[in-house]
């Protein structure tokens, strides 16, 4: 803890002596919101165009800017909407609260880049921030827009398996990524084995991603934040969207329960296959089985407003993916009925909720303060009953039992972060967090009752629940020095406590930029990450199996360091450049040691893995073109990534099975009429590491078994062959008399590119012909037809 | 898991998954030899010498005929080991085609050179640990119900006391990390047919035949983690249960199992047990571990392929030797 002062010491000096040197300054602060729905407008500018100084909106749309005793003449600016200007006399420290409007000139989907957002401005590298608009304008599968999905298309960033929303980014495993949604994380962020993730569009605000230079106040994982706001409901008025897709419906309901003051927004969605194949399965079978599976989504939220300085929100996600199958059966045997019922289920989800508690102490300092829960289980169960009738039908109970397999984590989190604006050359942030984690890496209740031999069992087998504590500390500071250089530097303590092994790390953040001239920067970064919570996982396909469990004694927490140089280029301000180069080095990763896969309740999981270390390094191009009737991105990867673990490949160095050497993705929105919108992604991947088998031999036994041993060759020494794919839709969208629908077309896969998904050797038994790998491949063209509306 | 693998390919058959051959460029391997040996100081030598094939071929997999096969003892050629006429009526152990009469020792360094035209030349080495000894051994006995069949094939119900569970006391030497194998033999009689111009089953002969009985057991070093719902674990085809100790090591275990009578064959009227503790090298164990977990994953194409161990240099295969202890129990 002395060192963690001692650290923290400079940045309480620089405090200090700012807070005295700006004594003949004041500060003009308040809140940025969009004119139309009062949502808060998050990154939104503030230029003083007389001092040259100027801040930006923090995620609450909060700002705060210190300038001297004069006249200022304030612009405010936000991608798509019209500026505001704000003249007036500096004389004391004065609030001003600004709607901005939408831009009349330019429609939705049409996102115009203005001074303010100028990439070789910001010191931060290695993020990207994706509006929710142009997520939803772009092409989704079977019509259900994705967020996860769509910052695959970013450079750095990789999917998994075709189809899924699995993250891989800049090498880390899909474990590393910080998914927070509303600050809250979530540890399984797929439906439908990762096909879908459970981010609902219609009630999302802002996407914000990092996969490198984090910021000090980020902490916890090693690859990637995802920053995810919920909208936080309307203020001014009722409103609803929704939509009608293939496999799913949406509706979003949201306005004021006090107009200004208190909102709220509810948004659901559910998948109906269930419903349309009950009648099907029922007349297939009589009526006795029935199979089903479906996942839904809801989200709530409410806020409200109690002065200019405090406001309250509270927040909620509740998401479940549900398998059933039920069979009721019923035979008559030598004049005796027997009755046999059984019911089989799996079920995973999260629940998340957030308690947040926004205060302005003064003009410069504002604070966050926030209780959150969040909660990942999984649950397979089966249950069955056996009896027969007796002569008064009755039914007499023959046996039955219940097994039933839960594993999970649950959070209860509380932390507090501070925003303090001194002057325009200071943005201070600092903070503390505490998280109790409670981790259940899987337990079986078997009960069993038999009427007949009176034997009863009610026994609970597996491993026990651990409970850890992990807590956080940090401080950061974007200092400015000149007009040309810009650091952000902070501290990340982190501690972690865990049955009686007690973890910290203490982890430097980096960040600066030098802006060569108006159009272009320098930008490098350094920064040391350590995540104390591994992912069992040993599929990469998103399984609802996959076991979060915590650093141990014996397996220790993970840690990296990455590097990163780039350069930002603002052409012609239509078209934001940036290349980046970095390196990371990942320590103490866990995989399941070969052939470990399955659940096994009475295995200690740490006898199941090994622990090695990883890097990637690589180039990552983005061109981003953010105004016009055209906008979108070209995201380019070159990356090399690869693992090494002892237990593993006999000790050797091996690549990453997602080590894609290029990766491409490019997404492009055009308003061609008014009414009209195309839109198209095109991405390709070179093809994923893969482990083959190189020959064959008898080995002891094999007469028995009938099969030889396969000789492996390199692990994930092979490649599959490359991914590609063209998805497209056409949205037509009218005003009614109660607002506005839109059709929208989509294709996925549009040239039925067969990308592969796994290989297997196929082993003819005609000795004529000879062995060949085949290519699995999932998805040919598939369109899709949906329906949106808002009211 | 299998709840969930099944949803899984349903999901996937609702895609509408689909195949292509696809041309992977793998360099062509020639065969190579192939040289499988688990040999203890409790038997003779014996070896299977076979071929690989490159992962395309379709070809069956081949026995190696003509080989010189060489048994070395601590540096000294010991033994030569020559074609071994396999009975096809009468299935005898060892069952190489290559076998010596030579018996190795413990704490000694073998190896088994093969050479064959056409093929580059192979070399295996084991050393074969001292034996750890039983340190002690309890049981107990259930009358066991079996069927017996006579020469004219009539079945009669026959009841006699088997073996049933048996406690095993391991003493461990400390500072060394060691693996165990245990296993139960008992003679059985067995008989060999012919079948007459009328379509009947004629025994010709009847002989005693040293056989392993099944067994099974909950002790957690024999804990199979590939299981779902757990149940009493299985030892392996061989009959025999394989361990290290690593969760005993330099204690005294007692290992607990239970002969599985469903499976067993007619005990003979006075039973005798062969309650035997292999000291195996390392080489055994991994080899047949990651052969197991090999095939047991060879389905699942989202499991991480297992490499199976090899000690053979220039070639596949296994070669291991084991020493053992052995107790007999009599049932009377």
């Amino acid at each position: 803890m002395r060192k963690i002062l001692l650290a923290l010491l400079p940045i309480s000096t620089l405090l200090g002596i700012s807070s005295s040197v700006l004594a003949q300054k004041y500060t003009v602060s308040g809140y940025i919101k969009d004119a139309t729905n009062g949502e808060v407008l998050i990154g939104a500018n503030i230029f003083d165009l007389k001092s040259s100084s100027g801040t930006s909106s923090n995620t609450y749309g909060f700002y705060s800017l210190t300038l001297p005793k004069d006249s200022m003449n304030l612009v405010y600016s936000y991608v798509g909407y019209q500026p505001q200007a704000a003249r007036l006399q500096l004389t004391q420290d004065t609030v001003i609260n600004i709607e901005l409007s939408e831009s009349a000139l330019l429609d939705e989907i049409v996102i115009s880049a203005t001074e303010a957002d100028k990439i070789q401005e910001v010191t931060q590298m290695s993020s990207i921030s994706v509006p929710v608009e142009q997520i939803k304008s772009l092409p989704a599968f079977l019509g259900e827009v994705d967020v996860l999905k769509t910052l695959q298309l970013l450079p750095g960033v990789q999917s998994g398996n075709e189809g899924t929303s699995g993250l891989y980014v800049r090498g880390g495993g899909p474990d590393q990524n910080l998914i927070l949604l509303d600050g809250v994380p979530v540890y399984n962020a797929s439906h439908l084995f990762g096909f879908f993730s459970v981010f609902n569009a219609d009630a999302i605000n802002n996407v914000n991603l990092i996969k490198g230079g984090f910021p000090a106040r980020y902490g916890g994982r090693l690859s990637s934040v995802i920053d995810i706001s919920m909208k936080e409901g309307n203020m001014k008025e009722f409103h609803g969207e929704g939509s009608l897709g293939i496999i799913a419906g949406k509706l979003t309901l949201e306005g004021p329960i006090v107009k200004d003051k208190t909102s709220f927004i509810i948004s659901g969605r559910r998948t109906w296959i269930d419903v349309l194949a009950r009648p099907l399965i029922r007349s297939q079978t009589d009526g006795e089985e029935t199979v089903g599976y479906y996942f839904y989504d809801l989200n709530a939220k409410v806020n409200h407003k109690f002065s200019d300085c405090d406001r309250l929100y509270l927040s909620a996600y509740l998401g479940d993916d549900r398998f059933y199958a039920r069979y009721k059966y019923e035979d008559t045997f030598s004049g005796v009925t027997l009755e046999d019922e059984d019911e089989s289920g799996l079920e995973w989800g999260n629940i998340t909720s957030a308690l947040r508690w926004n205060h302005m102490f003064t003009p410069k300092l504002f604070s966050n303060t926030t209780l959150t829960y969040s909660r990942y289980r999984f649950d397979i169960n089966n249950e069955y009953r056996y009896e027969y009738l007796n002569d008064s039908g009755n039914g007499v109970l023959v046996d039955q039992g219940l097994a039933r397999y839960l594993s999970g984590i649950e959070d209860f989190a509380a932390k507090i972060d501070f925003d303090y604006i001194p002057s325009p050359q200071h943005y201070v942030r600092f903070g503390v967090s505490a998280i109790r984690h409670t981790f259940n890496p899987g337990a079986l209740n078997v009960r069993y009752d038999d009427e007949t031999s009176n034997e009863n069992i009610n026994t609970t087998l597996g491993s026990q629940e651990t409970e850890a504590i992990e807590f956080a500390a940090y401080a950061e500071d974007d200092i400015e020095l000149g007009r040309r250089l810009k650091f952000n530097i902070g501290l990340h303590f982190s501690g972690f406590q865990v049955n009686d092994k007690f973890y910290t790390s203490i982890q430097p953040r980096i960040a600066g930029r030098y802006l060569l001239n108006e159009q272009l920067s320098l930008k490098a970064s350094y920064v040391q990450m350590a995540q104390f919570i591994h992912l069992l996982t040993n599929s990469g396909i998103g399984l609802p199996t996959d076991l979060w469990v915590p650093a141990t004694d014996r397996v220790r927490p993970q840690t990296a360091q990455q590097w990163a140089l780039g350069g930002a280029y603002n052409w012609k301000s239509g078209y934001e450049i940036s290349l980046e180069g970095y390196y990371k080095d990942m320590r103490n990763l866990i995989e399941y040691r070969e052939g470990a896969s399955f659940i096994d309740v009475n295995e200690d999981w740490q006898n199941k893995v090994a622990v090695g270390d990883g890097r990637s390094y690589g180039a990552e191009l983005l061109i981003q073109k953010k105004q016009g009737r055209t906008t979108g991105w070209l995201g380019y990867t070159l990356s090399w990534t690869d693992r090494q673990f002892d237990e593993l490949n006999f000790g050797q160095r091996f690549p990453y099975k997602y080590d894609r050497r290029h990766d491409l993705g490019i997404a492009v929105v055009h308003q061609w009429r008014k009414r009209v919108d195309l839109s198209a992604t095109w991405v390709f991947g070179s093809g994923n590491a893969i482990t083959l088998p190189t020959a064959i031999y008898g080995g002891i036994g094999s007469s028995f078994f009938g099969s030889g041993i396969y000789n492996y060759g390199e692990r994930n020494g092979y490649r599959m062959r490359a991914f590609h794919r063209l998805d497209a839709s056409i949205t037509f969208r009218k005003q009614t008399r109660w607002g506005e629908r839109a059709w929208v077309l989509g294709v996925y896969n549009a040239y039925s590119r067969r990308n592969p998904f796994y290989l297997y050797l196929d082993e003819s038994s005609d000795p004529s012909r000879e062995s060949q790998f085949r290519q699995v491949s999932l998805f040919p063209i598939i369109p899709s037809i949906s329906y949106r509306f808002n009211f | 898991m299998k709840h969930i693998i099944y949803l899984f390919w349903l999901v996937l058959l609702g895609f509408s998954a689909c195949e292509t051959i696809v041309d992977v460029d793998i360099p062509k391997e020639d065969s190579r030899l192939e040289v499988n040996s688990f040999k203890g100081i409790d038997a003779p030598v014996s070896a299977e010498e076979s071929q690989s094939k490159f992962v395309h071929s379709n070809e069956p997999l081949r026995e190696v005929f003509d080989a010189e096969v060489v048994l070395l003892e601590d540096g000294q050629i010991v033994a030569t080991l020559e074609e071994f006429p396999i009975n096809s009526d009468i299935i005898t152990t060892p069952s190489g085609p290559y076998a010596t009469d030579f018996v190795p020792s413990a704490g000694r360094e073998y190896t088994l050179r093969v050479s064959k035209s056409g093929f580059d030349p192979v070399e295996a080495t084991t050393l074969i640990a001292p034996p750890t000894p039983i340190a002690n051994l309890r049981y107990d006995t259930i009358p066991a119900v079996f069927e017996e069949f006579d020469s004219t094939g009539n079945v009669t119900l026959v009841e006699r006391p088997s073996l049933n569970q048996v406690w095993l006391g391991i003493d461990d030497p400390g500072g060394e990390e060691n693996f165990y194998e245990v296993l139960v033999q008992r003679y059985r009689t067995s008989f060999s047919f012919k079948e007459d111009d009328d379509g009947n089953f004629i025994i010709t002969d009847t002989f005693r035949i040293l056989a392993p009985v099944p067994l099974v057991s909950n002790d957690p070093i024999v804990d199979d983690n590939n299981d779902f719902f757990e149940g009493e674990e299985e030892a392996f085809t061989s009959g025999a249960f394989m361990f290290s100790d690593e969760i005993f090591n330099g204690q005294l275990y007692t290992f607990n199992f239970r002969l599985d009578q469903f499976f067993g064959f007619v005990p003979e009227e006075e039973s005798e047990y062969f309650i035997t503790l292999r000291t195996l090298s390392e080489a055994q164990y991994r080899y047949i571990l990651s052969v197991d977990l090999q095939r047991e994953n060879q389905d699942n194409p989202f499991a991480e392929p297992v490499p199976v161990f090899n000690n053979v240099e220039g070639g596949y295969g296994i070669f291991a030797g084991y020493s053992a202890d052995i107790d007999t129990v009599v049932i009377e």
